[in-house]
């Protein structure tokens, strides 16, 4: 019974996931559903960095920001396919954190946070003033949109891709978590002198959590550029670093889940309070930023924990209940 | 079957030598041209008062602390200063600190699997098996996170840890320390047995003489971060400074 019940939420779940372009075909809806998708990404990469590795970064849009320019950039000016603007980005974008993670060998926490809000504003400067190469704040229009014989993907085809991608992405993520290198970015994470002196290289560890979680970002960025067609800076702000970390928070730092949960319901939640509070449209922010710090402080250790251990509980409260009624059967016979 | 290696044989090998350590804080000379040996198989105690520079000598050994030029540690003949921390417990040195210094969020076993990084993976499992052998409390804690242990239970973990790194020479930093004596007691009877049955080195900082003396081969003793006194535990056991500052009764 316990079985089957998870067996019904679970496949619930994922035939929703499934079938949500054919449920609504409502553009905009799709389009908003891509968009967390695509946070999630990020927001994976950060729990990472940061629920593993025990790195902060406040600068994790500048990641974003560099993969969105180099694929925009490979592709309009040097006219090379879009695999080969995204792998760019991607390498890129890990390069570049690799060169990030230097300050966090001596750095920790305010500190190293204070470093990366200056790498966030840094990126988002010569994206400014660089307009040349990207456009400054008139953008940078007419990236090429990701083809499948020769017609654009639309945004339900963009849905499944990325839906491959976050897959691609757990998998990758579960094999860390649970590796030996998982265990050694654990160990950092809670004492890296001690971790030190069990013979792990806590300089190495931390830059590969950096790289790998710069890498997704900047996976997250070429793929935003190729969807929306066009860029701005606008979108890579510290508000949106802040707003990734917050996605982090919310979902759960420690758990796997945790990005897929907080990125899932940071881009939904101010959307949602934007269209359905009649007279709160210019107060969904506020509102939408109460119920993070409520989450944060009431929820600790995130949304996707909690979530799942009410599913435990709930698991458990039916096997109690199947088992008493099965006692009294018997009882009866 | 034993629990670890059996001692192969009882033949003196020099495995530690640290030549003219010296460390400063701050202009503060906390370490003064330290000289001093510990062979293979050997307990070495480094007894002294508070601010000696007990703990200052583990942490530079483990590269934890900058040392001042002309200072010289060989590790089995090889010069190991200036290496990272991580490098010298590869080079198979580990520390065991004061305070413990477990993972609190990973549980035991975790803490166990970390601390095998350079033992070779078929060995592994039994490394961390070998320690549940040795301490037996932990063996019925294997997935309790590290922090909700008891500080006796962290601090066994934390000499476990060093005991599954498979490491030839054991720092281990005031084990007694905010213990209850009968944790104390049991802690220094499993290193007695280690000591007994392994060709494993310890190199033991300790403030209860009492424990510490009878599990040495050798004592050294710091004074204001200079050596005092070293020889045999016999010879200084003797000593009537020895037995003043460690043995007075009443």
């Amino acid at each position: 019974m316990r079985r089957n019940l998870k067996r019904i939420v679970y496949g619930a779940f994922f035939a929703l996931v499934l079938l949500l372009p054919l449920l609504s075909r409502n553009e905009y809806v799709l389009f908003v559903m891509n968009k967390a998708l695509l946070n999630i990404i990020v927001v994976s990469g950060l729990v990472f960095l940061t629920g593993f590795a025990g790195q902060i970064s406040l600068g994790q849009v500048g990641f974003v920001a560099i993969g969105a320019y180099t694929s925009a950039l490979v592709t309009t000016r040097l006219g090379m396919p879009i695999p080969i603007g995204i792998v760019a980005a991607i390498a890129l974008s890990a390069i570049v954190g690799l060169l990030v993670a230097i300050p966090s060998f001596k750095l920790k926490a305010f500190f190293l946070s204070l470093v990366t809000i200056a790498f966030g504003q840094i990126i988002y400067l010569l994206i400014v003033n660089l307009t040349a190469v990207t456009g400054g704040s008139q953008g940078l229009f007419n990236i090429p949109p990701m083809k499948l014989g020769g017609t654009p993907f639309t945004n339900t085809l963009y849905y499944y891709l990325f839906l491959v991608l976050i897959a691609l992405v757990g998998v990758l993520m579960y094999r860390l978590k649970y590796s030996y290198i998982g265990r050694q970015m654990f160990a950092v994470n809670d004492d890296d002198v001690a971790a030190e002196a069990c013979a792990i290289n806590s300089k190495k560890t931390k830059v590969f959590a950096f790289a790998l979680s710069a890498g997704l970002a900047g996976l997250s960025g070429a793929l935003t550029a190729h969807m929306v067609g066009f860029l701005t800076p606008d979108p890579f702000t510290f508000f949106d670093s802040a707003n990734f970390v917050a996605m982090a928070v919310v979902g759960g730092l420690r758990q796997l889940s945790g990005g897929i949960v907080g990125g899932l319901v940071l881009t939904w939640l101010p959307e949602l309070l934007r269209l359905n509070i009649s007279g709160f449209e210019n107060y969904y922010l506020l509102v939408n930023s109460v119920i993070v710090m409520l989450v944060i402080v009431f929820l600790p250790s995130g949304l996707g924990a909690s979530l799942f251990k009410g599913l435990s509980r709930l698991w458990r409260e039916k096997q109690g209940a199947v088992t008493l009624r099965n006692s009294r059967s018997k009882e009866g016979e | 079957m034993p629990i670890l290696e059996t001692k192969m044989s009882e033949k003196t090998e020099e495995l530690l030598r640290i030549k003219n350590l010296t460390v400063m804080y701050n202009g503060i000379t906390a370490l003064r041209s330290i000289s001093m040996t510990v062979d293979k198989g050997e307990v070495v105690s480094v007894l002294g008062p508070n601010g000696a520079g007990k703990t200052t000598l583990l942490r530079a050994i483990s590269g934890l602390v900058k040392l001042e030029v002309g200072s010289s540690i060989l590790f089995s003949g090889k010069e190991i200063v200036g290496y990272q921390p991580y490098k010298i417990a590869c080079e198979g040195i580990a520390h065991v600190p004061e305070g413990r210094q477990v993972f609190p969020a990973m549980s035991v076993n975790e803490n166990l699997e970390v601390a095998t990084t350079r033992v070779s993976r078929g060995l592994r499992k039994g490394r961390i098996d070998s320690v549940y052998q040795l301490f037996s409390e932990l063996a019925g804690r294997k997935n309790q996170q590290a922090g909700s242990l008891s500080g006796g239970e962290q601090q066994m973990l934390a000499i476990g840890r060093a005991i599954a790194s498979g490491s030839e020479l054991i720092l281990i930093d005031e084990p007694s320390m905010g213990l209850a004596p009968i944790i104390v007691q049991r802690i220094f009877r499993t290193l007695k047995e280690i000591v007994k049955e392994t060709r494993l080195t310890l190199l033991l900082v300790e403030q209860n003489a009492k424990l510490s003396l009878p599990l040495s081969d050798r004592i050294y003793v710091l004074s204001q971060g200079s050596i005092a006194m070293e020889g045999p535990v016999a010879e200084i056991h003797d000593n009537q400074m020895i037995q003043d500052m460690y043995f007075a009764k009443g």
